[in-house]
């Protein structure tokens, strides 16, 4: 088992001590039932494991976007026979699934504790990367051997598979790493799906993505044209008359910078134009109106009025910029994060 | 219909922007309006067809298909930016003193532009509700 693993299976034992710590602590009336308060702790704890668990495995981001708060579920069963937890860290693309086969869950670690203290677990959709299938490689169990699948995956299988699906109580995955607790002998077979690591939006899905790329066109077009009025413009223009009369040809600064003001209006111009027109196809194509949809026609709308529509734009394009700068999204992905489901889902099906 | 549009837009924008690209200007917002009309009806009947003509059942790539229209919009463009170019003048001398101009306002293009936009919503709401 490679360190990041074997660190994320100590963490959650560990996590799992102090819960029975704490239910010993509290646990000193008869009153009070211990798997209530087992259960209630072994929930707080695994809240905060599963938001800790991409730091365990050394891993911040997926397809080259963050992993946001609602991300994370956990769920936790206590009864006589011992404790099931499933924790998983899921993944909703940003952009449609045709696009990309992105997979909605990352990662699901399912583990079992039985009456006796023994832990089994087993790991679900992990997405390595090529790194720590080396690493793997170094450690793979007695018995064992690193297989390539007819998929391209790379499977490590073990001479018997286990059969503990059927004793989880969730849904087992193929793609998995099981195992016993530390202190046993591990045994079990992980696939690795390596064409899932790594790799962000290419243009193709750039062009899809009409929340993030109807904005920044806009924003971006009407910040373009916001720029010409600015006095540069006017230095520009004296420049490149200068650089003309040394070449023999005389031009008036004014005739320079009013084409050069003619040409970025026009361009930004129809750069908006298209980022409208991007939004029309987009809702007439899926059917669906989202939120980032109506910002970004009302943005069109809005870039249609002289000047106050330039800074409007211009101001969007700039946080714009921003907010994808920080959060990897645009301000129409998180409006419509925000929102959820799309306002109207399916505007054929009525 | 279009070339009084054309007009109104032409005058708007030659006022605004001093004469700099009044004539792109209108024709890109007049192909933006006609754009806006296609996807109206397309969106009406297609609701009332239970999407029996949706595009995303055309057997191309969705991400080809919305290239298609934008490379669509922008011919329209230069279709309509070719032939008001040639015509301008004379819309100028056509509708200078028109009846409508009093009572018709450029922000009401916005507002049929909105509605377009939005009413095959509303026309779904209603067919939902019926």
């Amino acid at each position: 088992m490679d360190n990041k693993l074997y660190n994320t299976i100590q963490e959650l034992e560990r996590s799992i001590q102090s819960v029975q710590e704490e239910v010993k602590r509290q646990c000193t009336s008869p009153s009070v039932n211990p798997i209530n308060v087992f259960q209630s702790e072994l929930n707080y704890k695994m809240q905060q494991y599963v938001y800790n668990l991409p730091s365990y495995l050394n891993f911040d981001q997926v397809l080259g976007f963050p992993i946001q708060p609602i991300s994370y579920s956990s769920e936790t069963n206590v009864s006589d026979r011992g404790i099931s937890i499933r924790v998983a860290i899921h993944h909703y693309p940003p952009v449609k699934p045709m696009i990309i086969k992105a997979p909605e869950m990352i990662l699901e670690l399912l583990v079992m504790v039985d009456s006796s203290g023994r832990m089994e677990y087993q790991f679900s959709n992990y997405f390595a990367n090529p790194e720590d299938l080396n690493a793997l490689a170094h450690h793979l169990p007695e018995g064992s051997c690193l297989m390539l699948q007819s998929d391209g995956s790379l499977s490590i299988e073990a001479l018997e598979e286990p059969s503990m699906e059927s004793s989880w109580g969730f849904s087992a995955q193929n793609q998995s790493l099981m195992g016993e607790s530390t202190q046993s002998v591990g045994d079990g077979f992980t696939t690795f799906n390596e064409g899932n690591s790594g790799g962000g939006l290419d243009g193709m899905d750039y062009v899809n993505n009409t929340a993030s790329l109807t904005g920044t066109l806009v924003g971006g077009a009407q910040f373009a044209v916001g720029a010409v009025e600015n006095q540069s413009l006017w230095n520009a223009s004296y420049k490149a008359r200068g650089a003309l009369k040394s070449v023999g040809v005389n031009v008036q600064t004014r005739a320079i910078k009013q084409g050069a003001k003619g040409l970025l209006k026009n361009a930004g111009r129809k750069i908006t134009y298209v980022g409208g027109v991007l939004a029309i196809a987009d809702v007439a194509i899926d059917g669906e109106l989202r939120a980032s949809h109506l910002l970004n026609a009302g943005m069109v709308g809005v870039s249609a009025i002289p000047v106050v529509g330039w800074v409007i734009g211009g101001t969007y394009f700039v946080s714009d910029m921003i907010t994808i700068g920080v959060s990897g999204q645009s301000i129409g992905q998180h409006l419509d994060d925000a929102v959820g489901a799309p306002l109207v889902n399916d505007i054929y099906a009525w | 219909m279009f070339d009084y549009i054309f007009y109104r837009l032409y005058s708007f924008y030659d006022k605004k922007e001093k004469g700099v690209t009044p004539i792109s200007t209108a024709a890109m917002y007049l192909s933006f309006l006609q754009i806006l009309i296609v996807f109206f009806f397309y969106m009406v009947v297609n609701i009332s067809l239970n999407a029996r003509i949706a595009l995303k059942e055309l057997p191309v790539n969705n991400t080809y298909l919305k290239i298609g229209i934008v490379v669509f919009a922008l011919l329209l463009d230069v279709f309509n930016y070719v032939i008001y170019k040639r015509k301008h003048k004379a819309l100028i001398g056509k509708f200078r003193n028109h009846p409508l101009n009093k009572k018709f306002k450029v922000w009401m293009l916005y507002i049929i532009g909105a509605g377009l936009f939005l009413l095959p919503f509303l026309y779904r709401e209603v067919l939902k509700m019926l």
